[in-house]
């Protein structure tokens, strides 16, 4: 029986009295083990072309309906995981180990 | 929506995906006898003598080809298959073909046992996504190896050929809206009976072809394949038995499916989902479109499912045979990377259970010829992310073997025709991807240009091979920086870039180019995700009389002229004598945040002159002084402003569900 799966350096998923939880390496318990813990982040939403150089593109039409999600430790503010989405769509529940 | 369990998925009307017992017309006997007992030097002699006749198949393929993206960039796959068509040993080369020869053998024991009959000496030839390609272009051929009156097993291939007809130079068809404006489908039919090759299907086949030599070269260098695999694997019965022989394949399959299984109690039982976006179903269309790819983990096996994609659209469609071999690709890499290519255990412990009607799925008469530009990328992509977020949970070290994504749709690079500088038309397809990158993992960096990782045996072609090939002159070939793109705790290896003008020839056309409209590579678990993939085009150019001076332009902003808006998916662009262009592989995943990259790591990227002083601060939060070096103090109080900063400008609680 697994204790604790970790996902990366700042996300784990542990047991703990109240079940299976999403904590994050500063200790913040972030959320219940079978949600999406991406709606328990801090969220920043940025156009994509934001991210860095080379990244815009002529065609700014199109760009303009895309964005760059930055999921973050609403405690200590460590970026626990990203995702590129058509602007509106829901959050990608993309990660969910079982205890 | 229909389900899988209402569908026919027998491809015809649906791509085919086999029974777990197929229906053998009774008339064709198999051989499956197999000894008792095989001493362990005897069963380590035959199985490395088989890995090594499935390798020669491939270099045989390699060395007599003529067209470069076979002879170089080696787009192309080989297999030894048991009598039912299980894959046993894959080459190291394009990685997605490998099953969609076992679904083509499959269907061939099925369709094909009572009419025409399978016999020794046979060459089935497909083109048929639907019965088992990822395109038209990968056409492939697969020979039954009999021992006496009975078959033992299977030779397969598929070469991407440079054209096969349709609508357009190089039969990639952006504009078609369905099969029939596509390139020929021909469903597996009998090239080559009692060991000659049919002349009336050979030229049923070459008759479609713009470049009838040079697809004829390559079809002859795989039949070649073919023939020297089939010649060992009967020495090697002769020598052993048959009975012996095949039970090393049996026990090596056994032990392939074991130790997959063993890397599988590794990871904890859940679900992990990847999506990647792709634009413009046909060019000009404004349209945003999902590939969804969802894995499902249960005990001892993985289920694949892809809902969430978008309904089949226009040319941006994948057939079931793309939807498998997309997705056993990563899975072989990051799970099977110590098997030596013996895939056919893999398999037996993944379950597909594909949404039909869909991009990542289609139904006939869905449009797929673009896919092996576009849409296979895209879905051994949109596998990558789900993949490596569930290795990423495995217990150490095996979720060390975690891979980010790599490209999502530049493969390819860039597809143009005309006339060289022999007089001769002739369709050229850079493979930008070649040089590669490999993305970040849990753990370690990528490597910088260090290939395509689903497709190990790639190469990418010297500048001089290209120039003695096609009617240009490279002005540069080089690495990206180690920028924002794949940047993250662990970043991904750059990418590079190269420019060309024309030499020996006054116009081609672009027909492929990759010029992406946003960025389509999602980071990995707190990482950055990729960078966009990007061609840029200057027309009326002081490029010819830089050189003339002696001067080699090193940027496309170091010449004058007019920069052409290039779209994604665009119509054919004209190149002239006064045209510039470049084409740009760009970093891939990172992995991780930025904010916990190692400063030594960071130091070593600004000493080689990977990473800029302004980026060390933007991106990672270092703090570089006067001396090059970067300031553990002030980093950390950057890094610690950084993170306030985050939370200052996020948003907390607003539900996307």
């Amino acid at each position: 029986m697994r204790e604790q799966v970790i996902i990366n350096e700042n996300l784990s998923l542990r047991r703990t009295d109240a079940g299976a939880r999403f904590v994050c390496a500063c200790g913040h318990d972030l959320a219940d083990g079978s949600t999406n813990f991406k709606e328990a982040c801090a969220v920043r939403e940025s156009p994509t072309a934001d991210i860095g150089e080379g990244y815009a593109s002529f065609a700014v039409e199109m760009a303009a309906q895309m964005c760059f999600r930055e999921f973050f430790c609403p405690d200590c503010g460590a970026r626990l995981t990203t995702e590129v989405a058509r602007v509106g769509d829901p959050y990608l529940w993309d990660t969910a180990p079982r205890l | 929506m229909e389900t899988a369990q209402n569908v026919v998925w027998d491809g015809i009307v649906r791509g085919y995906a086999p029974p777990d017992v197929l229906d053998i017309d009774p008339s064709l006997t198999l051989q499956t006898a197999e000894a008792a007992e095989v001493d362990p030097i005897t069963y380590e002699v035959i199985r490395n003598s088989l890995q090594n006749i499935n390798l020669e198949h491939g270099s045989t393929i390699q060395k007599l080809s003529i067209s470069p993206i076979t002879m170089i960039v080696r787009d192309f796959q080989c297999a030894i298959l048991t009598e039912v068509g299980d894959v046993m040993f894959l080459g190291p080369y394009l990685l997605y073909l490998g099953n969609t020869l076992g679904l083509t053998t499959k269907w061939i024991l099925e369709n094909r046992s009572a009419s025409p009959g399978i016999e020794d000496g046979d060459v089935f030839l497909s083109t048929d996504p639907y019965v088992g390609s990822s395109h038209q272009q990968d056409t492939g051929l697969t020979s039954p190896v009999f021992w006496g009156s009975e078959l033992f097993c299977w030779v397969s291939n598929s070469v991407h050929y440079s054209d096969i007809g349709g609508p357009v130079p190089g039969s990639f068809c952006l504009m078609s809206q369905d099969i029939w404006q596509d390139p020929p489908c021909f469903p597996p039919m009998k090239l080559a009976e009692g060991g000659k090759v049919r002349a009336d299907m050979e030229d049923l086949f070459l008759r479609q072809s713009r470049l009838r030599d040079t697809v004829g070269m390559d079809l002859h260098a795989a039949l070649a394949g073919l023939s020297v695999a089939r010649g060992r694997i009967l020495k090697l019965i002769e020598r052993y038995g048959a009975e012996t022989v095949k039970a090393v394949m049996k026990r090596t399959l056994d032990a392939g499916e074991r130790a997959f299984q063993e890397k599988l109690d590794m990871i904890p039982d859940g679900r992990w989902s990847e999506r990647v976006y792709t634009e413009a179903s046909v060019p000009g269309d404004p349209g945003i479109y999902v590939s969804q790819i969802n894995i499902t983990k249960e005990g001892d096996t993985l289920y694949i499912d892809n809902e969430g994609s978008s309904p089949q659209v226009g040319s941006i469609n994948n057939t079931y045979a793309g939807l498998v071999g997309a997705t056993l690709a990563p899975l072989t890499i990051m799970l099977a990377y110590d098997l030596g290519g013996v895939s056919g255990g893999v398999s037996r412990r993944v379950k597909f259970r594909p949404v039909p009607g869909t991009i990542t799925c289609c139904d006939y008469p869905g449009a797929v010829s673009a896919a092996g530009v576009f849409n296979m990328p895209m879905v051994v992509a949109t596998a990558t992310g789900a993949v490596a977020k569930m290795v990423a949970c495995a217990d150490p070290p095996l979720r060390e073997k975690a891979i980010a994504m790599a490209d999502a749709q530049a493969y390819g690079g860039w597809i143009f025709s005309g006339l060289n500088q022999y007089g001769q038309f002739f369709v050229g397809m850079s493979a930008g991807m070649a040089a590669g990158a490999i993305p970040a993992s849990p753990g370690r960096d990528g490597v910088d240009t260090g290939g395509l990782f689903w497709v190990p045996g790639m190469e990418a072609a010297n500048v001089e091979e290209n120039e003695l090939a096609w009617p240009v002159l490279t002005l540069y070939r080089r690495e990206n920086s180690a920028g924002a793109a794949g940047a993250g705790m662990y970043r991904s290896g750059v990418g590079a870039e190269e420019a060309w003008v024309l030499h020996g020839t006054d116009h081609l056309d672009s027909q492929i180019y990759m010029n992406e409209s946003f960025v389509k590579n999602q980071g990995l678990l707190g990482g950055n995700p990729g960078g966009r993939a990007f061609h840029r085009l200057k027309q009326q150019t002081d490029a010819a009389a830089q050189l003339a001076a002696g001067t080699v332009p090193q940027g496309l902003d170091q010449v004058s002229g007019d920069e052409v808006p290039l779209f994604y998916k665009g119509m054919p662009a004209v190149l002239d004598p006064t045209s510039m262009w470049t084409t740009n592989l760009p970093n891939f995943a990172g992995y991780g945040d930025p904010l916990d990259r190692d400063i030594a790591a960071i130091q070593i990227d600004l000493t080689d002159g990977k990473l800029s002083t302004k980026d060390a601060l933007k991106v990672y939060g270092a703090v570089v002084n006067e001396a090059g070096q970067v300031d553990v103090d002030r980093t950390a109080e950057q890094r610690a402003m950084c993170r306030r900063e985050r939370l200052a400008a996020a948003t907390v609680g607003v539900s996307h569900a």
